[in-house]
């Protein structure tokens, strides 16, 4: 995918209209829609200013646009579920859910797109072979932690759907800990 | 997607990609493995980085490739694996005797 197939400007509108519309909607809250709306537009605008998007080619231009993409949709997701709340559209349970949900999709696909991140091989102190089987693991172990974390707010009952919740997240987190410590010392650098 | 989908149906192409999940090798170091021309190695590594799977570095005089593949494009080439896919040994790597006849 190159980086123009990504609708970052048209997705930074979208968030920035939802935002307006939960203001206009819902006033008493206009300092925290004022906030969302300033954290879109700063990601729309702050990678600009780094040298190496400014170029608009390289692998790491489209990293970026990705990312951006990414937490448009994530905004915009979070932003349109607030507004069919005003609406009345879904009720208290269903608007937790859903964000669960899209917290379980973010793990998924950070996961996924993990050992894609590549360092260039002459970096100093980089064991390439090391750290692209610890950056695959934790790909793996994010995905899968991703999928049961959706499961769990899809499914699992409402007053016990956070601690089971955070249980996944935190079981994932420290996997890949101590994956990432035991590949840290118990191997000797190959540089 | 597609160009994944491309890179990964041909055989070649996923034992580059088995070779380089070990570790990250040289062009060279890679194409001593198959039967292939140097152009025709060239234009695997080309649909490779097209499709997003490896990534390049020169290091002196030599071009060094390591993997670059997602979660999801990893079991994608796992189930060609499984789906008894893979290239044969005995068409893509050449054997002792053959590489001691140069």
């Amino acid at each position: 995918m190159s980086v123009s197939s990504y609708p970052v400007k048209q997705a930074a509108f979208c968030v920035v209209a939802l935002g307006a519309a939960n203001w206009f909607y819902s006033p008493q809250k206009a300092a925290a829609w004022a906030l969302v709306i300033g954290v879109g537009i700063g990601i729309l605008v702050l990678p600009r200013l780094l040298p190496a998007c400014r170029k608009n080619i390289g692998p790491q231009n489209k990293t970026i646009a990705r990312a951006q993409f990414l937490a448009f949709l994530i905004l915009g997701a979070s932003l349109a579920l607030s507004l069919f709340q005003n609406f009345g559209a879904i009720d208290a349970s269903i608007y937790k859910r859903s964000f669960g949900v899209i917290m379980g999709f973010v793990l998924i696909i950070t996961g996924n797109h993990l050992p894609k991140t590549v360092r260039s091989l002459t970096a100093p102190r980089c064991d390439p072979t090391r750290l692209m089987a610890a950056e695959l693991f934790a790909g793996r172990v994010f995905v899968l932690a991703g999928i049961i974390y959706v499961a769990v707010w899809i499914f699992g009952p409402l007053d016990q759907i956070n601690l089971m919740s955070s249980l996944v997240g935190l079981t994932a987190f420290m996997l890949v800990f101590i994956r990432w410590l035991t590949s840290r010392f118990t191997n000797t650098p190959s540089r | 997607m597609n160009t994944v989908f491309k890179a990964l149906s041909d055989p070649t192409r996923r034992r580059v990609l088995e070779l380089l999940r070990d570790k990250p090798m040289g062009a060279g170091e890679l194409a001593a493995e198959f039967q292939v021309s140097k152009p025709t190695m060239s234009a695997h590594f080309a649909v490779l980085r097209e499709a997003d799977l490896v990534a390049s570095e020169k290091q002196g005089k030599s071009v060094v490739y390591q993997i670059k593949m997602s979660v999801l494009e990893d079991a994608l080439l796992s189930f060609t694996q499984i789906f008894g896919m893979e290239l044969k040994n005995t068409t893509t790597k050449k054997t002792k005797a053959e590489r001691a006849k140069g």
